[in-house]
Formats: C-alpha cells, sequence, structure tokens
C-alpha cells in the first residue's frame, strides 16, 4: 500500500511553528493586555500613591490648619489680651503663607485674604469700629467653614475618583479576563484539537501499526494524513509491514524446505541406512566422507571403518583406478559407472557395480561426490558359469555339426555307391531280371534316394541357426517378398493367395535363416491345403514388447492341436507321405532358426479350419552392452505327442 | 601557641565586626538656639521639635543617639564630613547640598519671612526703605539668597550662628530687617524678645526660599538613610509626629 503523495503535501515543522507562533501571538496578546491592565492597575496604585493619597492628605492638613486659622481668628478677634491677639495674628500670619495651600491658589488667595481680617480684628479690637471688625470675622469665618467643607467635600471627591479608577481597572481586567480567558481557551483548544487529529492520532496510529508489525501482523490500519512528516512514516510502516510479511513468507517457506530437506534427509538416511545397495559420499578430493552399512557389510566392516579413507582404497588397481571412475561422463552430472574389483578389509576380491554423481554446491561449483555399489559378484560368477558352458556348447555342436558334416558325407558316399551299382545292375541286367526283380530293384534305388534325401535334410538342419553370422537388421518385407518369388510357381498352380497385412517389420537376425523360415511356413500353407477351397495365406505382424510376433494363416486342413508341439520335431509326420511328401524337418528348421534369434515359433489350429504359426522375433535396435538372448514373453510350446507332418 | 594566637585574632575580629550591631550609636546635630525647633529650655537640657523627632527617629531605629546642639555651617559640614551621622538643620534641598550629603523624604514645610521693628514697612524691593544692613544665619540658604540679591545693591549683611542671635541683631538695632525661617521668626516673635519685632510683608517661597525641609545624612550612608525614611514613616503613622507639631506649633507645619 503506498500512500497519496498528494496528501502529504503539508510539513509538520511549519505546522508546528505556525502552531507555536499563532500560540505564542495570542498569549503575547493575552499577557500584553494582562500586563497592561496590570500595569494599570500598579499606575493607579502608584497614582494613588504618589498623588491620590497626598492630594487627601494635603486636603485634610488644609482643612485642619484652616480650622486653626479659625481658631487663631477668634482669639485674634476676641482676646482682651493683646499680646494674645498679636501672637494670634502672627501665627495667622505664618499660617497663610505655609505651602501647604499652595496647592490651590484660590484657597491660597481665600486663606490670605482671611488672614488679613484676622489681622485687622486683632489691631483694631480695642477701636470704635470693632463691632464690624467682628462681623467682617464672622463672615470670614463662615467662608473659612465653607472652604473647609469644601475641602472635606474634595478629598471625598478625590476617594471618590480614586475608588472610581479603581472600579474602571477593575471593570477593564474583568472584561480582559472574561474576553481573553475563553478567546485563549478556546484557542488552546482548538490547538489541542488540532494537535490530537494531525499529531497525536497519527502518532498512536504509528504506534499502533509499529505494535501490529512488531507482533509479525503484516495488516496495519493508518489514516490519511495531510502532514508530509508522517506520510513519510506511514509509507515506511508499510514498507515495513511488507517487509515483515515477506520475512514471513520467507520465513514460512524456508520452514517448510527445511522441513522438505529434513523428509528429504530423512529419506535418505532411510535410504542411506537401509538399502540393500551400498552408498557411499566422498568430498571433492574423492576422500569417503559417509558409507551405509550395506556397502560396510559388503566390504566386511562397520561404517566408521571406512570414513576418512581414501576411495581408491577400496579399489583394486588391477581392474579400476579412480581416474578412471572419475572421467566425466555426462551433463547430468553421472561419472563413470563401470564394473570394479574391491578389495574387502580381508583382503578377499569383490565385484562391484560403481556409479559415481557429481554433486554441485549452491554456487553450482562440483564438489561432492554420490556413489552408489552393487555387489555383481554372483551375477559375475555366473557368468563366468555361462561363459563356461556356452564354449562347452560351442565346442558340443561344432563336435555335433562337424560330426553331421562327416557323417552325412561319409553317409552318402556309400549310398552313392549302392545307387551307381543299382544303375548299373538296372542298366546291364536289367532285361535279364524278371518283373519282380525289376520291382526290387527300384524299391533300393527308392530306399536309397529317400537315405540321400534325409541325410541331406539332416545336414540342413544341422547348418541352420549356427549363430556364426552376426545379428543384422532385416527387413521382413523384402524377405516375404524373396520367397513369393522362389514360390510364384507353386502358388501360381495351387491357385493360392498371398495377403501381406501392411508393412512387415523389422527384426534382427540371419536374412538367409528367415528367409528359410517363411519359405517353409507359407510352402507348407500351400502344401497342406484343402481339397475344396483355394489356399489363402495371410502373413500380418504385431508388436509385442520389444519384439515383433509374425503370423502366417492359412485355410488349409489344419490339425488337431494335441499335435501342435509334435509337428516341430524332427522327421515327425502327421500324414501320409504318399500325400504330402517330405521328410518332417522343415519345422524343425523353423523352429532352430527362431530359437536361434533368441524366439519363439508355435501353432495353434483346428483340423478343416487353417492353421496360424505365430513367430516371435526380436525388434532391431542398436546393440547393447550386456544384450542376451533371452525372450521372456513367450509362451511355452505344447509339448509335440502327434505324427510329424509329411 | 600558634592556634591560640589564630583564636585570640578571631575573636578581636568578630569583637570589631559585631560591635555596631551590638550598640549602636548615632551622632545627630541639631542647630542651636533656634526656638521652636532646637534650643535649651529653662534647665539648660536641649529641648524643641527637631530635638523630640530626632529623640522618636533613634527610638523607632532602635539606635542610640547623641544629640550635638551646633551653628548650621558646623552641623553641615559635619554631616558633610561625616563627623555627625545626620542632622536636624531645617535644611531646604538644594543643589550645592546635595552633592555634599544625602536628605530624608520631607518632614516639613517651610517659607522665609523678614522680620523688622513693628510698624517698619516694606518698600518697592521688600525691605524697610532706609534700610543698610540685614542679618542672616550663617550658612543658611536666607545667606545665599541675600547675597545673590540684596547684597549687590549695597546693602550690608550681618551673620549669626542661630537664628535667635540672627533677630537680636534686628531687636538690638544693629540690622534693620532680617530673613529668616518663617517658622523660627515666629517663634522668636511670640517670646519677650520679639515684642518689639514683626514680619514684614508676606512670607517668601520663591528663590528657593521655601519648601520642603529635610533631614540631611553622611554621604555614603544609603542604609542609614533608608532607615530614618521609614522611620519618618513610622512616627507619622503612630502620631507621635503630630503630637509634636502640635505641641510647638499654632498649625501643621508639613
Amino acid at each position: 500500500m503506498s500512500m497519496d503523495p498528494q496528501l502529504g503535501r503539508l510539513r509538520l515543522a511549519p505546522l508546528i511553528a505556525g502552531a507555536a507562533l499563532a500560540v505564542l501571538v495570542i498569549l503575547a496578546v493575552f499577557l500584553g493586555s494582562f500586563l497592561y491592565e496590570q500595569g494599570r492597575i500598579a499606575r493607579i496604585a502608584e497614582g494613588a500613591r504618589a498623588a491620590v493619597g497626598p492630594t487627601i492628605l494635603e486636603r485634610q492638613r488644609a482643612a485642619t490648619n484652616i480650622e486653626r486659622l479659625k481658631s487663631l481668628g477668634d482669639i485674634a478677634a476676641g482676646s482682651p489680651d493683646s499680646r494674645t491677639r498679636r501672637e494670634a495674628a502672627l501665627a495667622a500670619e505664618a499660617l497663610a503663607f505655609h505651602p501647604g495651600f499652595a496647592f490651590d491658589p484660590e484657597l491660597q488667595a481665600q486663606v490670605r485674604a482671611a488672614r488679613r481680617t484676622i489681622a485687622t480684628a486683632a489691631a483694631g479690637y480695642d477701636d470704635l469700629a470693632a463691632p464690624e471688625t467682628f462681623q467682617a470675622w464672622s463672615v470670614t469665618r463662615r467662608e473659612l467653614e465653607t472652604l473647609a467643607d469644601q475641602l472635606s467635600l474634595d478629598a471625598a471627591a478625590t476617594i471618590g475618583d480614586f475608588f472610581d479608577l479603581i472600579d474602571d481597572a477593575a471593570h477593564r481586567s474583568a472584561t480582559v479576563s472574561t474576553v481573553m480567558l475563553p478567546t485563549v481557551a478556546l484557542f488552546l483548544l482548538l490547538v489541542a484539537w488540532a494537535a490530537r487529529r494531525h499529531v497525536v492520532r497519527p502518532v498512536i496510529a504509528a504506534a499502533r501499526a509499529m505494535d501490529s508489525v512488531s507482533a509479525g501482523s503484516p495488516e496495519i490500519a493508518l489514516p490519511p494524513t495531510r502532514i508530509g512528516e508522517f506520510a513519510t512514516i506511514f509509507g515506511a510502516a508499510h514498507r515495513l509491514a511488507s517487509l515483515v510479511q515477506a520475512l514471513e513468507t520467507a520465513r514460512l517457506s524456508a520452514e517448510e524446505a527445511r522441513q522438505a530437506l529434513a523428509a528429504s534427509e530423512a529419506r535418505f538416511r532411510a535410504v542411506f541406512e537401509q538399502a540393500g545397495l551400498g552408498i557411499l559420499q566422498c568430498d571433492a578430493d574423492c576422500r569417503l566422507i559417509a558409507v551405509n552399512p550395506a556397502l560396510a557389510r559388503m566390504l566386511g566392516g562397520e561404517p566408521d571403518d571406512f570414513v576418512g579413507r581414501p576411495m581408491q582404497a577400496l579399489l583394486d588397481p588391477e581392474t579400476c583406478q579412480p581416474a578412471d571412475l572419475l572421467r566425466h561422463r555426462g551433463e547430468s552430472g553421472t561419472l563413470a559407472e563401470r564394473e570394479a574389483r574391491l578389495r574387502r578389509r580381508d583382503g578377499t576380491p569383490l565385484w562391484a557395480n560403481i556409479t559415481l554423481t557429481r554433486l554441485h554446491d549452491e554456487s553450482g561449483q562440483q564438489g561432492q561426490l554420490l556413489g552408489m555399489v552393487a555387489d555383481v559378484s554372483e551375477r559375475k560368477e555366473a557368468e563366468a558359469a555361462m561363459a563356461e558352458m556356452m564354449d562347452a556348447l560351442r565346442r558340443s555342436n561344432a563336435d555335433l555339426e562337424q560330426f553331421a558334416c562327416v557323417a552325412s558325407h561319409d553317409l552318402r558316399e556309400p549310398l552313392r555307391m549302392v545307387t551307381s551299382y543299382l544303375t548299373l545292375i538296372e542298366r546291364r541286367s536289367g532285361d535279364a531280371l524278371d518283373t519282380s526283380g525289376r520291382e526290387f530293384l527300384a524299391f533300393a534305388r527308392e530306399g536309397a534316394r529317400r537315405m540321400d534325401g534325409l541325410i541331406l535334410d539332416l545336414l540342413e538342419y544341422a547348418r541352420v541357426g549356427r549363430g556364426d553370422q552376426p545379428a543384422q537388421p532385416v527387413a521382413l518385407n523384402a524377405v516375404v517378398a524373396a520367397v513369393l518369388r522362389d514360390l510364384e510357381i507353386l502358388v501360381r498352380e495351387a491357385g493360392a493367395r498371398v495377403t501381406i497385412a501392411g508393412d512387415l517389420p523389422v527384426v534382427r537376425g540371419n536374412a538367409g535363416d528367415l528367409k528359410r523360415l517363411f519359405q517353409n511356413l507359407i510352402s507348407n500353407a500351400v502344401k497342406y491345403r484343402a481339397a475344396d477351397r483355394a489356399p489363402e495365406i495371410l502373413v500380418e505382424a504385431a508388436p509385442d514388447g520389444g519384439n515383433w510376433l509374425v503370423d502366417v494363416r492359412d485355410n488349409g486342413i489344419g490339425f488337431e492341436d494335441e499335435y501342435s508341439g509334435r509337428i516341430f520335431l524332427i522327421f515327425q509326420r502327421l500324414h501320409n507321405r504318399a500325400h504330402y511328401p517330405g521328410n518332417g524337418i522343415g519345422l524343425s528348421i523353423c523352429q532352430k532358426i527362431a530359437e536361434s534369434h533368441g524366439g519363439r515359433i508355435w501353432a495353434d489350429s483346428k483340423p478343416d479350419a487353417g492353421s496360424t504359426f505365430h513367430v516371435l522375433l526380436p525388434a532391431w535396435r542398436e546393440p547393447q552392452r550386456g544384450d542376451l538372448p533371452a525372450l521372456a514373453k513367450a509362451p511355452a510350446p505344447t509339448p509335440a505327442t502327434g505324427p510329424a507332418p509329411v | 601557641m600558634r592556634a591560640h594566637r589564630l583564636m585570640a585574632l578571631f575573636a578581636a575580629a568578630l569583637a570589631l565586626v559585631a560591635r555596631p550591631a551590638l550598640a549602636e550609636e548615632l551622632t545627630v546635630a541639631v542647630t542651636e538656639n533656634v526656638v521652636p525647633f532646637s534650643f535649651r529650655g529653662e534647665d539648660g537640657a536641649l529641648t524643641g521639635f527637631n530635638v523630640e523627632v530626632g529623640r522618636a527617629l533613634c527610638e523607632a531605629m532602635a539606635a542610640t543617639c547623641r544629640f550635638e546642639a551646633v551653628p548650621l555651617a558646623q552641623l553641615v559640614d559635619g554631616v558633610a564630613e561625616g563627623r555627625v551621622d545626620f542632622g536636624l538643620g531645617n535644611l531646604l534641598k538644594t543643589p550645592e547640598r546635595e552633592r555634599r550629603m544625602a536628605f530624608s523624604q520631607p518632614y516639613w514645610r517651610s517659607t522665609s519671612s523678614y522680620v523688622a521693628r513693628r510698624g517698619a514697612k516694606p518698600g518697592t524691593d521688600g525691605l524697610p526703605p532706609g534700610s543698610a544692613t540685614i542679618a542672616v544665619q550663617a550658612g543658611s540658604r536666607q545667606e545665599k539668597h541675600v547675597g545673590e540679591t540684596l547684597a549687590q545693591n549695597g546693602l550690608a549683611v550681618l551673620t549669626a550662628a542661630s537664628i535667635g542671635d540672627v533677630l537680636g541683631l534686628v531687636a538690638d538695632g544693629k540690622a534693620e530687617v532680617a530673613l529668616v525661617p518663617t517658622l523660627a521668626g515666629l517663634g522668636f516673635l511670640r517670646s519677650p524678645a520679639g515684642k518689639d519685632l514683626d514680619f514684614l510683608g508676606e512670607p517668601l517661597s520663591g528663590g528657593n526660599l521655601g519648601g520642603s525641609v529635610h533631614i540631611v545624612v553622611a554621604p555614603g550612608r544609603p542604609e542609614l538613610l533608608a532607615r530614618l525614611n521609614g522611620a519618618l514613616d513610622a512616627i507619622q503613622k503612630d502620631g507621635s509626629y503630630h503630637a509634636m507639631t502640635r505641641k510647638y506649633f499654632p498649625f501643621s507645619i508639613y
């Protein structure tokens, strides 16, 4: 979540400075007004102290002195003692000019006028005009009383004015307080509200967000803000929350990876510990760092007996060098896989198949080696025994072949001699013989011919399937086509129709032997045709695992299923030679050819419903090391019990 | 031994420091022979308004005061030179005097008056016509005024140490007129010695001849000045000052 940059246009420092300035201005106005009023009150108090008080005191003293002046006037006007009147007049003279009356020139003038009346009264006491003088003094005395009253009133008025000033100051102070205090309070409330809304709440929100982030929750709620600093803080909080979420995700992933790694390690450990296959682990210098119990058992020790030793210490240098194992063999990282002879702890040899895999570290550098060690001692022994058996078999076959050839050749020589002399007897003495004699001679010559045929067939049987020719790809299409060309006359005379379903496969074998096989099968199909219908022969093939199953199907006379095995026995026949000529060796040769190719041949048939001969041949592929001439998926042929076909 | 010397020195220093506080004695000067401010009574004791004010102030300051009655000039010199702590000589505040000594707040107000023989009439210059000699108190503001104004017209100036002596010169006919503080002159005129004398013309207040009267304090004694001002406020508030004015004057002189 990213903040809207438009929301962060305001900066906190100027806002705080502005608010502080406004607060200062308001407080300064309030304080200034307060101080002004305080100063005014202080000036009033100072004025009262400097002016009002002295003014009142001055008037009080003036009023008092007027009373004294009245007394002095009474004495001056009425005392019969002239000295007393003189002293009173002198005192009145001094009093009238005392500075205490100087504050009011009119008062001062009236007082000085009064002292002249007093002086006149004092001087004229004994004169005839005394009554008028006394009367004048009486008038002056009343005027002085009026002055004294006026001074009292003035003092009272001054006090009243002073209290008016105090009231005014108190009123102004109250007004200032009444106006300014709520104003300041309202402004402070406004500032507090603004600070709470724009400063405190964002800070609290940021703090809560930090608490949430600290608690590991990536979900944080932050209000929009116009303050740039808070926008920056909120943005950082959101980025921090995202980082925390990413970290949490990474942590969970790491935890899952760790658990997966632990499970993998557990599985590997279980495999490592419990596998029957030997497993070893080497460092980059081919020093053993782990050996599983199976390998340790193979080598006749415990795993710890081998850890730390160089891997080459296990190898018999006569069969394998460490460099042979470390030769790189492909992009998959698998190094040399080969069989090598190891040395057990007790020094006895151990044949093993070793497969090494170069492990790569996280940086892609080649590091440790992981090796699989399979004990192949028994197979090696079996292979050796088999090789010996094969050699013996090969020698036996060669001896038999040699025996057959020699026997056939040696047998045919006296047979040719018999035939030659039988021919000489017939040519020289044929006319001398009677019918029976010539018939006996014909039987003897036919027997010799048949024996020669049997010897030739036996010689062929011995020669086919010798396996002395290397396996080659053989296209059955070409083989069958060649067969049909050779049998063209036979097929045409029999009115047979041979159909090849689709393309026939390419198999591994010998072209000549395979041609002989299919020639025998197709010619048999023509030979054992039904009398009431033209022969229909179908050749088709279908894949069967790594082999091809080639069927030759006909609509001939067929045979009982119980003879499906016997027909492949040499010189075995199911029919009279007079109806179906032959020596009964064709299917035996087919069986020998099929088996010499690593295949099989068998037949399905019903009487008068045709027969199907199945031939399983290996498909062509590039020769692989360890190929064995064995096929697994061929039903076992039914044992032959019936007569061989003629 | 050395420690004993140090302790003895410390005790002596403590005694010097504590001495003024234990028994403060102030020297107070008043002018001599100025009725009713300071004069000797029939028993020879020094009395008068200024003497009683001075005593009241000392009592308010809790100080022991020793009063000396001296001529005005000697009072001014004594205060200015610090030989006297403060003086009550009915002195008006002038710039010249303020340069030499400190002045308290006013404690009464004064004017000046000419005093001549009874029946004398003032001329255009305020003096009796034909006056050749005028008497003033030595060192007074009146002497300075006469020297600055009237003496330039050929008027002879006679000075005396006290107001009583000044007015005695007029009573004895040695001077035709005297210029004195009005209240001091009133006191003399009301006495038997002044029965033939009288005020001449109206009292004067211009030309620094009238105004507020202060107690003068030795220079460099601001604490004493403050204490005196506080004592003046105290005796005015407790009514003792008012009682003293009523005792010595027929009206309020403040």
